[in-house]
C-alpha cells in the first residue's frame, strides 16, 4: 500500500485517530508522518542503522523536488508560493494541485468549491454535480446492501454520462 | 471622477442607521474576490498587463446596468488624504489605498457597491448595507457579479470554484462580515469568552476596518473564515444564528447591568453625553469610546434626543481625514482634536431631536 498523502511511498506508518467516535484510519509513508508530527517509536536497534537520518534526507530530497515544480502559464515555483502565500495565476491552481488539496482541506476544510458557478459553465458544472451526488447516494445504497436502489441509481448515472 | 465636496457632505447609505437590528448591528457587508481568466495575479503581472487589466475593467464597469451612477477613480492619481478619506468611509481597503501599482475604484452613488480594481485580486466586489441585511447585501452584489461576468471571463474552476491570489479566499471568494456593538458584553467582562467560542466556529473577529486593526468604540467585526466548501447561502445562514446569538448574549448582558448597576451604567452614558456636548479637545478614539456608551444610551432609551443616524454620520466625519476634508486644510493630529470637538458640538446641536416627552412612570 502506498502513502496516502504523497502516494509516492509505501505506507509505513498507520495512525489511528479517535474523535467523537469516529474512528478514522490514516496509512502514511515515514516522510509525511513526520510532517504531521506524527513521530512515531522507532526502536534504539533501527536507529543505530542510520534509518532516521535516510528518511530525512529522502524526504528533504522530495521537498527539493517540490519546491522546484513550476506553473506552465506564469513560471511561479512552488517554493515562491510558499515564502509569498500568493499564487501567480490561474492556472496554479492544477499546476500545483497534488499540493494545494492538503493545504485548502487545512484552511477551510474541503477542497472543493460548491458555491456559486459563473452563468456560462453552470449547465455543463450542474450536471456534473449531480452525477457526483447520485454516484454518492449509490454508494452508501451499497453499504446498506440495499442493491435494488444501487443498480437503479447506476442506470440514472449511466443515462446522463450517456447524454454528455 | 469623484466629487469630494459632494462625498463628504453627503452620509454613507450603508450608515443610516436602518434595517434589521440597526440599533447593535451598524452594517452589514460582502466581498467578492474574482480575477480575470487568462492573466497572471496583480501582485505577478508585469506593470503594462496591470495597466491593461485595470482598463479593461473599467470599460466593463461602465457597461454594466447596476453601475450606471458611479464615481470612478485612478486611485494612484489621488491626493493621499483623498484615498484616506474612500478606506475611512470602508469603500477601499487600507492594503489598496497603500499599493503602487495602477489601481481604481468604481462605486455607486448610494455608496452601496464598491468595487475594487487591482487590489489583490483583479476584482473585489463589495457591497454594504445598513444593520443586519446580509440576504439584501448579496442579492445587490450577485446582480453586479452577474453583469460583470457576462462580459468578463473570471478565472474559475469546477473543482475549486473562483480563483484567487491567496488560497485563503479561493471558491466563493466571498466574504461576509457583520459589524456589531457588544458594550454590555465588554462591561460584564463576558466579551473574551463570546468571542473565543466565535473563532472555535469557523469565524473571525476583526477591528473596525478590517484585518489587523485594533477594536475601536466596542464595535467588532464579525466574518467568515473558510470560502471553500460552502455554498454563499449556508455561509449568510451560519453568520446570521451566530449574529442572532451574540444580539441574545448582548441583550441579556445589558439587562443584567441594568438590574445591577443602574446608576453606573446610566452615569457613563449621560457622562459620555455631556463630554461630547462640551468637550474641547478630542482625539479620535475618546470620541470612539464615547459614541460607544452614547449608543448603548440611544439602544436601550436613555438617550432620546439623538438617532442612530446622526451619531452614525459623525462616527465618520470625525474621522482625520474626513475632517481636513470637511475643514478644507490639512493639519496636525493636536488640531485636528480642537476641530474635532467642535464639529461634535455643533452636529450634536444640529441634528437634535425634538426630546419626547418622557412618561410620568419614568
Amino acid at each position: 500500500m502506498n502513502c496516502e498523502s504523497c502516494g509516492k511511498h509505501p505506507a509505513t506508518v498507520h495512525f489511528t485517530q479517535i474523535i467523537n467516535n469516529k474512528k478514522t484510519l490514516q496509512n502514511l509513508c515515514k516522510a509525511c508522518a513526520e510532517k504531521r508530527g506524527f513521530a512515531g517509536h522507532v526502536s534504539p536497534a533501527a536507529k543505530g542503522f542510520g534509518v532516521e537520518n535516510l528518511v530525512s534526507k529522502i524526504a528533504n530530497e522530495y521537498e527539493e523536488e517540490n519546491n522546484a515544480v513550476a506553473c506552465g502559464s506564469c513560471g511561479l515555483k512552488y517554493i515562491e508560493f510558499k515564502q509569498s502565500g500568493r499564487l501567480g495565476c490561474g492556472e496554479c491552481y492544477s499546476a500545483f494541485e497534488a499540493r494545494l488539496d492538503d493545504l485548502l482541506r487545512k484552511i477551510h476544510g474541503s477542497s472543493h468549491h460548491i458555491g456559486k458557478i459563473p452563468k456560462d459553465l453552470e449547465p455543463a458544472i450542474s450536471e456534473n454535480r449531480q452525477v457526483e451526488t447520485l454516484r454518492k447516494e449509490m454508494r452508501r445504497a451499497i453499504e446498506k446492501e440495499d442493491f435494488e436502489r444501487a443498480a437503479y441509481l447506476r442506470d440514472q448515472i449511466k443515462q446522463r454520462e450517456v447524454k454528455e | 471622477m469623484i466629487d469630494f465636496e459632494k462625498l463628504i457632505v453627503h452620509p454613507s447609505g450603508w450608515l443610516d442607521g436602518t434595517g434589521p437590528e440597526a440599533n447593535m448591528i451598524l452594517s452589514s457587508r460582502l466581498r467578492l474576490a474574482r480575477n480575470i481568466k487568462g492573466h497572471a495575479f496583480v501582485h505577478h503581472a508585469k506593470p503594462e498587463a496591470v495597466s491593461e487589466t485595470y482598463q479593461q475593467i473599467m470599460n466593463t464597469a461602465a457597461e454594466c446596468p447596476s453601475l450606471k451612477r458611479v464615481f470612478t477613480a485612478d486611485v494612484g492619481e489621488m491626493a493621499p488624504l483623498d484615498r484616506r478619506l474612500l478606506v475611512e468611509r470602508h469603500l477601499i481597503s487600507p492594503d489598496f489605498e497603500r499599493a503602487q501599482w495602477k489601481r481604481g475604484a468604481v462605486i455607486t452613488e448610494d455608496e452601496k457597491i464598491a468595487i475594487m480594481i487591482n487590489e489583490e485580486d483583479h476584482l473585489r466586489l463589495q457591497s454594504i448595507v445598513s444593520g443586519f441585511q446580509m440576504e439584501e447585501g448579496w442579492e445587490a452584489l450577485n446582480k453586479v457579479d452577474n453583469e460583470l461576468s457576462a462580459r468578463l471571463h473570471f478565472a474559475f474552476s469546477e473543482k475549486y470554484g473562483y480563483l484567487t491570489a491567496c488560497p485563503t479566499n479561493v471558491g466563493t471568494g466571498m466574504r461576509v462580515s457583520v459589524l456589531i456593538h457588544l458594550p454590555a458584553l465588554v462591561l460584564t467582562k463576558a466579551i473574551d469568552e463570546t468571542l473565543k467560542g466565535i473563532t472555535q466556529i469557523g469565524l473571525s473577529v476583526r477591528g473596525f476596518y478590517g484585518e489587523g486593526t485594533e477594536v475601536l468604540g466596542n464595535l467588532f467585526q464579525i466574518s467568515n473564515y473558510a470560502t471553500l466548501g460552502k455554498t454563499e447561502h449556508e455561509v449568510i445562514e451560519t453568520i446570521r444564528k451566530v449574529m442572532l446569538q451574540l444580539i441574545g448574549f448582548e441583550s441579556r448582558a445589558c439587562e443584567t447591568l441594568l438590574k445591577e448597576a443602574k446608576t453606573q451604567i446610566e452615569d457613563k452614558i449621560w457622562r459620555a453625553y455631556g463630554i461630547l456636548n462640551n468637550a474641547r479637545l478630542l482625539t479620535s478614539n475618546e470620541f470612539m469610546s464615547l459614541s460607544s456608551a452614547l449608543r448603548l444610551g440611544i439602544s436601550i432609551g436613555i438617550i432620546n434626543n439623538i438617532d442612530l443616524k446622526s451619531l452614525n454620520q459623525l462616527m465618520i466625519l470625525v474621522q482625520p481625514a474626513h475632517i481636513q476634508k470637511y475643514l478644507k486644510h490639512e493639519m496636525e493630529s493636536s488640531e485636528r482634536d480642537f476641530f474635532r470637538a467642535n464639529v461634535v458640538r455643533e452636529h450634536l446641536i444640529k441634528t437634535r431631536k425634538k426630546a419626547s416627552p418622557r412618561r410620568k412612570d419614568d
